[in-house]
């Protein structure tokens, strides 16, 4: 394998012996998927100062690491905001993927980077809950009619939310999924099993195995891997956390197949075993395998694409078919979220429609005065021609 | 043109720049002759300038910038590429570098006295820097001013060129001829941008660190009379957090080193007409009788 970062994740005691040529490429991918500080976490956990790392290389780790921790802090800050603001609702307010980690300290918190705030809630306080967010500043980031429609009618979640003041962005699930793609793991059942995270707080995060799952399910389900082997990074310290004994193991399986879930269960697996090395018995792999129902083409095809797609999108993990893997991973991608018939005028829209629109709009503001002082303006203008 | 690679030091950092576009090239020799080569295998930023594909190759051309991979910007028309590097180099260093206190500021040192020259765009801040440059002073920044977190209010070397705009160029041409200035690129989103090349002697001197004396808040009125006025510490300390890059990224170390600066240096609002005049007056400051 080519990939010196995964080397360097998998056995970071290894970094001691880089020459400063390999530490110059080490950055560079870990720049690329966004992993330089979680690289700086991996190293001093284990070199423990004991080797002296040259100074230069590591510096861009320290330095991206200072980022992510003043994240952290400002991400603890927007969520206990956001449990107060909802408070009303009556609700568990779960908190998902990076927002989930953070504020519940778990192992892919430390060193990374988080974009977005990400909860769920029952789908029926939805209205209400964007009632009360508006009231505390959040507000919807895309505008046009077609997008808020769009997201209400086949989408998982409201349509994105910023904060006014502070830019941070927020997507309120209702579902794990989108309502459109092609299996349903149940928002009760998730809902039936969360975790809160203390006693004074009403934030929650989703079970040990859901948190697995669902982190699963984003990587190797709806997402277009741009990170994939951050994600995956992720999975790998949340089975070493969460799954140490056989019932653990069985309980995971278990669950995947009850969330119907079981497809991007294996293919977590597999890649955490093959890649990070975690220790994930033979039998539960077959079992995990079997459960997807795949054929062996199919399966034999994806791992194709998983091969290439999973690697830091930098020119120095590309083989040759990297880019057409890449392609067909995005096609996927949308493919999975949407059936064909729906995902064609949507597409379509998007490209011909909605520029076409936009066009139009502007045109007709640009004519059409707006505001008190823009029609003064024309009026003055109209008279100086 | 096949992609040629340069491989240079500026200032704490070391730079590779691979272009396929000869004026991107020609123009960083230009720029950048006189700065050492890198020579070892690591490089901080991997950066290339190149022309846009597709249509965007003939019809309109444009140049892309990139730091390995990653699109900062959206493209610009191809007359650009050379201040785009520039541009994109700042990119590069504000968004990754965390360990200075990294200030939109000018930077400069005479017989160990240092002046940090911090003001909004058009204010005439790096038209003052570089009428000073021209006169002896020696660049510590034009643009980002690099403080170091240690709490020793000094300010690690960053010599690069100068970035002159609009009317500017035409003043430091006149105010100073032997002043060696890169090619003009008009219509850029900043109006007309040149860059005067950093001295020799400031870039040698790049790891020689020194500690600002003076705070100075620049401002060109034409026809004013050339006048230095105290500024409450707080208001300095606030103008400058509101110009660093990331101070809300350092927290406490960004606090306190912003603190050593402002409590350390006597900070003043600046007017100015006369480029002479204001040289001068910061020259009879440097050689303490002002």
């Amino acid at each position: 394998m080519k990939c010196l970062l995964l080397q360097i994740l998998v056995n970071p005691e290894s970094a001691s012996r880089l020459t400063l040529e390999e530490w110059d490429l080490l950055i560079r991918q870990a720049r690329s998927i966004d992993m330089l500080a979680r690289l700086y976490v991996k190293l001093k956990n284990t070199q423990n100062g004991r080797v002296a790392l040259p100074n230069k290389p590591v510096k861009h780790l320290a330095w991206s690491y200072k980022v992510t921790r003043r994240h952290g802090h400002a991400i603890r800050k927007e969520v206990e905001g956001l449990a107060e603001s909802l408070e009303p609702l009556g609700v568990p307010v779960v908190l998902l993927k990076g927002a989930a980690y953070s504020y519940g300290e778990l192992p892919p918190a430390e060193g990374r980077l988080f974009t977005d705030i990400d909860i769920l809630l029952p789908e029926k306080v939805l209205p209400e809950a964007e009632q009360l967010l508006e009231r505390y500043g959040w507000l919807s980031v895309h505008l046009d009619e077609y997008d808020q429609k769009y997201y209400r009618r086949w989408m998982h979640e409201l349509p994105p939310l910023r904060h006014g003041k502070r830019e941070t962005e927020l997507d309120v699930h209702h579902a794990i999924l989108p309502k459109t793609a092609r299996v349903h793991p149940s928002s009760e059942l998730l809902l039936e099993d969360i975790t809160r995270f203390s006693e004074e707080t009403n934030l929650y995060r989703l079970s040990d195995t859901d948190i697995i799952l669902h982190s699963a399910t984003h990587l190797f389900f709806d997402g277009e891997m741009q990170h994939g082997l951050r994600d995956l990074e992720d999975i790998a310290s949340l089975l070493e956390r969460f799954c140490t004994t056989e019932t653990d193991w069985q309980a995971l399986l278990c669950r995947g197949k009850a969330l119907e879930l079981s497809y991007p269960l294996f293919y977590a697996l597999h890649y955490c075993h093959k890649w990070f090395k975690v220790a994930v018995p033979v039998d539960i792999l077959k079992q995990a395998e079997s459960a997807t129902n795949a054929s062996f083409p199919r399966r034999a095809l994806m791992l194709w694409m998983f091969d290439r797609g999973l690697l830091p999108d930098h020119s120095s993990c590309y083989d040759r078919w990297t880019g057409l893997a890449r392609w067909v991973l995005y096609v996927r991608s949308h493919y999975l979220k949407m059936p064909v018939h729906l995902l064609i005028p949507h597409l379509m829209y998007k490209s011909i429609w909605a520029p076409f629109k936009k066009r139009l709009e502007e045109r007709k503001r640009e004519r059409k005065p707006t505001t008190l002082d823009k029609l003064l303006e024309q009026q003055v203008d109209a008279k100086s021609r | 043109m096949n992609p040629q690679t340069l491989s240079l030091k500026v200032g704490p950092f070391s730079i590779q720049v691979t272009s396929g576009l000869p004026e991107v090239i020609s123009g960083v020799q230009h720029l950048y002759g006189h700065y050492p080569v890198n020579d070892n295998a690591f490089h901080d930023f991997h950066v290339t300038v190149d022309g846009a594909s597709g249509v965007r190759r003939w019809w309109r051309p444009q140049a892309n910038f990139k730091l390995d991979g990653i699109l900062p910007f959206k493209p610009l028309p191809r007359t650009q590429a050379l201040p785009m590097f520039e541009w994109g180099l700042n990119w590069c260093m504000t968004s990754y570098c965390h360990e200075y206190l990294v200030i939109h500021a000018a930077v400069v040192e005479k017989q160990g006295k240092v002046l940090l020259l911090s003001a909004p765009p058009g204010a005439g801040k790096s038209t003052l820097c570089a009428g000073l440059v021209c006169r002896g002073w020696r660049l510590l920044s034009d643009e980002l001013a690099f403080v170091c977190l240690d709490g020793s209010a000094n300010v690690v070397p960053l010599a690069r060129p100068v970035c002159l705009k609009n009317r500017a160029i035409e003043v430091i041409r006149e105010f100073s001829p032997e002043a060696k200035i890169g090619p003009v690129c008009p219509d850029t989103a900043k109006g007309d941008v040149a860059h005067m090349l950093a001295p020799e002697d400031s870039v040698n001197r790049s790891h020689e660190e020194a500690k600002i004396n003076w705070v100075i808040f620049p401002r060109f009125i034409q026809g004013a009379v050339t006048s230095l006025t105290q500024r409450t510490k707080a208001q300095s300390f606030l103008n400058l957090a509101r110009q660093s890059f990331n101070f809300n990224v350092l927290g406490d170390e960004g606090f306190e080193a912003l603190n050593h600066v402002i409590t350390q240096s006597a900070c003043y609002d600046f007017q100015y007409s006369d480029l002479d005049e204001a040289i001068a007056l910061f020259d009879r400051m440097a050689e303490g009788k002002g």
